[in-house]
């Protein structure tokens, strides 16, 4: 459970977003949208405690400010975004990495047979467990994502901050990554932060959004009733509705004539 | 090949270089001499007659033993040295030579040479450890700066940044090099790096020093593991990375700083020796860091050997050697696996 | 923005002074008179031809070594400039400018006016001549290039001599010379059992010496020793083992820069077996009379007569 109350952050003493407040259940994933610079990943490492900030931050009640970095650590973890490789390790070695904080209080860090046993169980989770002595350099843009999120999950968080996490996946891929965060959230009563901009992921992956114009909160509250707003359109800038629907519409030809002509495909 | 047998065959490699080192040399000394004047200062073993009283004794256990354990501490220190700098600054090119450590150690020392003053309980060491203390000084100074500059250090901001700082910090060397023109000579050979007329107390300074940091660097293998994929990255994975990188940016600096405070400047090999272990053993520290100290120490000791034996009897600088075979070794090793990617 | 200006005359001055001069070979020399002493030398110490004007009164001398001959020439008087290692010199005239030895400032020679520049071949070693644009201008410019052999140095003091028009004095000189070298050879030649000597010039980043061919092993040999790297040619850098293994009976020096040569050579660790460093035969010579080739080896000479054999020389 995270509460934020208002909530300014930024960068050299100069603040980037102002007076956020919101809360997230257990069970509840909340997307963060909005125009470039509008403070987004700003947001993110605020929550995660990557830059300071001013008002309160609280993860089940107690204030992030007056936990150790263990103890947020143990409770929120980030998926990495997908850049470039210096040093190359095999998929079951950086995964394995995200166990540190229970391999830490050891003497040597070593991994216990828990720590093996959970990594092997995330790699089976997202697929990757076939080859899980693969270097990551040797990867595509998706299963490098895999590792990332198999990584994130091995740490055991009850909350997982994501930023832009389907920006180099595949359609296939965006479309798994979302389903499974999703499931993982439902499933387990664990939460799901993402900053997106593909509005129609979003709207899959969660059940508040939060709309930032400019560093403040422009909008907050349920997915469903955020989007059926004109909200969006002052914010973006344009008409969005019309512009997703318009290409939906396409869809709905290309399926009603995919219906007519009766070839149906067996999946 | 698996790990096991490659870290074993670096083992037995590394003692078969040390033991070429010592057994081999400018002057002829057959191996059943050198084997009984070692079994006679380690283990009081009687000394054969025809050996008692001669030269082969100092040679062997005061010139060869002492110079190539001292080029292996040296070659290790700074290879380890070279993989946690890289590590922590995710930087291929990055490395303490990079940062100014040699032209901070250098006007150490001419401080020293210079004004003559002496740290009383220090003695003949203030010079190496004035030495130290500016070459990291000087590295910390360089990177405080760049991180200002660009909080990702990108290669670029840390080889300018570096390069300012290494030309300033020369500068004022140079100034001071031309006022004080009776030291010249003596501070120019002082940064040429040699293993010349060194003894053991090089060696033995030098060990506790080199040891203790390398124990703790191990013992942070899985921390520099995490902050290779970045720093935000390991702050949320739990790693105090604030405290920690401070911490083994300042070993690394210490190491080749030290190294640099007893035997000069010799480049060259922090940068190609962690590049060739990862190669060879993969990117996991806690294999990195002690296969570094190896190969890095063998190649010393190489390199070493043949500045002092391929000219016979003259001595080439030990490190002309480390750059004109590492470049094509290094080159070699990089490449050779790029095609089968 | 000024000292370019300055720079622009000069440059533009010596231009002129050039066309006006107007000789075939730009020598801004007074015209020639009968008076000219046709017996000068026509060529400098390196073989290069040259020009020398017959009145001298203003000299450069970039080298040590060639401004202690001129001194004792008894040209002291007419040295206008001289190098920086010149400057602790005897003799040398008070307050006269002092040149960097490898990169002289040309412009600054020339408007000093000189007769005649006396310098090594040492700055032509980098391909680059700094005095080419002082020798186009007409200022007479003689190399002496530093000799190896005690003959060369016999013959560099006869050409100074010959060149300053005082043949005489150098004939002196070069007589004394040998005349105090002939006293220790023949102390020398009668020596039976020939103490081995070696002489250490430098000490880092390796050590370095000489074999034969140069004057210092030259003089060894005077002095009825050898030299432990007589093997070898020249000037070498020597490892460690080998000095250690042909543990010399005496150990000389003329290492200046550290403090105190003779007590780190007995300190190195390793050494303290030695022959020479048990008996303490470790000696420092002069470095001035050890290493510049001119007339002042004779004091190196007897230095190292007294160092090696004690009781035989004086």
């Amino acid at each position: 459970m995270l509460t934020l109350q208002n909530v300014n952050a930024g960068y050299n003493g100069i603040d980037v977003i102002y007076n956020i407040s919101l809360s997230v259940k257990e069970g509840e994933n909340l997307c963060i949208i909005g125009p470039n610079g509008c403070g987004k990943t700003t947001l993110i490492k605020a929550i995660s405690g990557i830059i300071p900030h001013e008002g309160i931050i609280k993860i089940d009640g107690i204030d992030i400010n007056n936990m150790k970095r263990e103890q947020v650590a143990e409770k929120i973890a980030v998926m990495a975004q997908i850049s470039a490789v210096y040093f190359s390790y095999s998929i079951y070695e950086t995964v394995l990495l995200g166990r540190y904080l229970h391999m830490k209080g050891r003497t040597f860090k070593e991994p216990s047979l828990k720590d093996k046993e959970y990594t092997d169980k995330c790699l089976k989770a997202v697929g990757l467990y076939n080859i899980k002595h693969k270097q990551i350099n040797t990867l595509s843009g998706g299963q490098l994502q895999r590792v990332y999120l198999a990584r994130t999950l091995v740490q055991e968080p009850s909350i997982i901050l994501l930023d832009e996490p389907t920006n180099h996946l595949d359609l296939k891929h965006q479309a798994e990554l979302i389903d499974f965060l999703r499931d993982w959230s439902k499933c387990k009563g664990h939460s799901v932060i993402g900053v997106m901009h593909d509005l129609n992921l979003a709207i899959k992956l969660s059940d508040n959004m939060l709309v930032l114009d400019n560093g403040n909160m422009a909008a907050y509250g349920n997915t469903n009733k955020i989007i059926s707003s004109n909200l969006l359109n002052d914010v973006y800038d344009m008409n969005v509705t019309e512009y997703m629907i318009d290409s939906l519409r396409q869809w709905e030809a290309y399926d009603s004539y995919y219906n007519k002509s009766k070839l149906r495909k067996v999946n | 090949m698996k790990l096991k047998y490659k870290i074993t065959l670096s083992i037995i490699f590394s003692i078969i270089v040390i033991i070429a080192g010592v057994g081999l040399g400018s002057v002829n000394v057959p191996p059943s001499h050198i084997i009984s004047i070692i079994s006679n200062k380690l283990f009081s073993a009687p000394l054969p007659a025809e050996i008692q009283g001669t030269t082969s004794i100092s040679i062997i256990w005061k010139l060869r033993l002492p110079r190539s354990l001292l080029a292996f501490l040296v070659g290790g220190a700074v290879a380890v040295s070279g993989s946690v700098m890289q590590s922590v600054l995710k930087n291929p090119l990055a490395s303490s030579y990079t940062l100014g450590v040699s032209s901070g150690a250098s006007l150490g020392a001419a401080v020293v040479i210079v004004t003559g003053f002496n740290i009383p309980f220090l003695g003949f060491l203030t010079l190496p450890a004035t030495g130290l203390i500016f070459g990291m000084v000087t590295v910390f100074s360089a990177v405080k700066f760049a991180s200002m500059m660009d909080k990702n250090l990108e290669t670029s901001t840390i080889i300018l940044v570096g390069m300012v700082f290494s030309l300033f910090v020369n500068a004022i060397l140079t100034l001071i090099m031309s006022i004080a023109r009776d030291h010249l000579a003596q501070l120019t050979f002082w940064q040429m790096g040699s293993f010349s007329l060194k003894d053991w107390s090089s060696v033995i300074i030098l060990f506790p020093i080199v040891l203790i940091s390398v124990i703790i660097l191990q013992y942070f293998s899985k921390e520099l593991d995490i902050m290779t994929f970045g720093e935000d990255q390991a702050f949320t994975m739990g790693v105090d990375v604030h405290k920690i990188k401070w911490v083994l940016l300042g070993l690394s600096a210490g190491l080749t700083g030290s190294a640099i405070a007893f035997v000069g400047v010799i480049g060259f090999i922090d940068l190609i020796a962690p590049h060739v272990v990862r190669k060879v053993f993969g990117s996991s520290h806690r294999t990195v860091i002690p296969m570094s100290m190896l190969f890095g120490g063998s190649f010393m000791v190489i390199c070493d050997l043949i500045a002092r034996t391929i000219i016979s009897p003259s001595e080439l600088p030990v490190g002309a050697i480390t750059a004109i075979i590492g470049a094509p070794f290094f080159a070699y090793v990089y490449f050779s696996g790029r095609k089968g990617l | 923005m000024k000292r370019k200006g300055v720079l622009l005359l000069l440059t533009f001055i010596c231009i002129m002074a050039l066309l006006a001069a107007c000789t075939d070979k730009g020598e801004a020399n007074p015209p020639q008179s009968e008076e000219q002493n046709t017996a000068l030398p026509q060529t400098d110490r390196a073989g290069n031809e040259i020009s020398i004007p017959a009145h001298i009164n203003r000299i450069i001398s970039i080298s040590p070594a060639n401004t202690e001959i001129l001194i004792e020439l008894g040209f002291a008087d007419k040295i206008i400039a001289a190098d920086e290692y010149s400057k602790d010199i005897k003799g040398l005239p008070d307050g006269i400018p002092l040149f960097d030895m490898m990169a002289p400032d040309a412009e600054q020679m020339v408007a000093l006016e000189p007769d005649i520049i006396y310098t090594t071949g040492m700055v032509m070693a980098e391909g680059n001549d700094p005095y080419k644009p002082i020798k186009d201008m007409g200022i007479c410019v003689a190399y002496v290039p530093a000799s190896i052999s005690i003959e060369g140095i016999y013959e560099d003091i006869l050409f100074f001599a010959h060149s300053l028009d005082a043949e005489k004095k150098g004939v002196d000189l070069v007589n004394s010379m040998i005349s105090k070298i002939q006293e220790i050879k023949e102390i020398g030649s009668s020596i039976e059992n020939k103490k081995t000597v070696y002489f250490e010039l430098a000490e880092s980043p390796s050590l370095y010496s000489f074999g034969t061919g140069v004057f210092l092993n030259e003089m060894i040999e005077i002095i009825g020793a050898e030299n432990v790297l007589a093997e070898y040619d020249m000037w070498i850098s020597i490892s460690e083992e080998n000095v250690i293994a042909s543990d010399p009976d005496v150990i000389i020096t003329n290492v200046d820069y550290i403090e105190n040569p003779v007590e780190e050579i007995k300190s190195r660790s390793g050494w303290e077996n030695m022959k020479a460093v048990k008996n303490n035969d470790v000696y420092y010579v002069d470095n001035y009379a050890t290493s510049h080739p001119n007339h002042n080896i004779i004091t190196g000479l007897e230095q190292m007569a007294k160092a090696i054999y004690p009781d035989l020389y004086k």
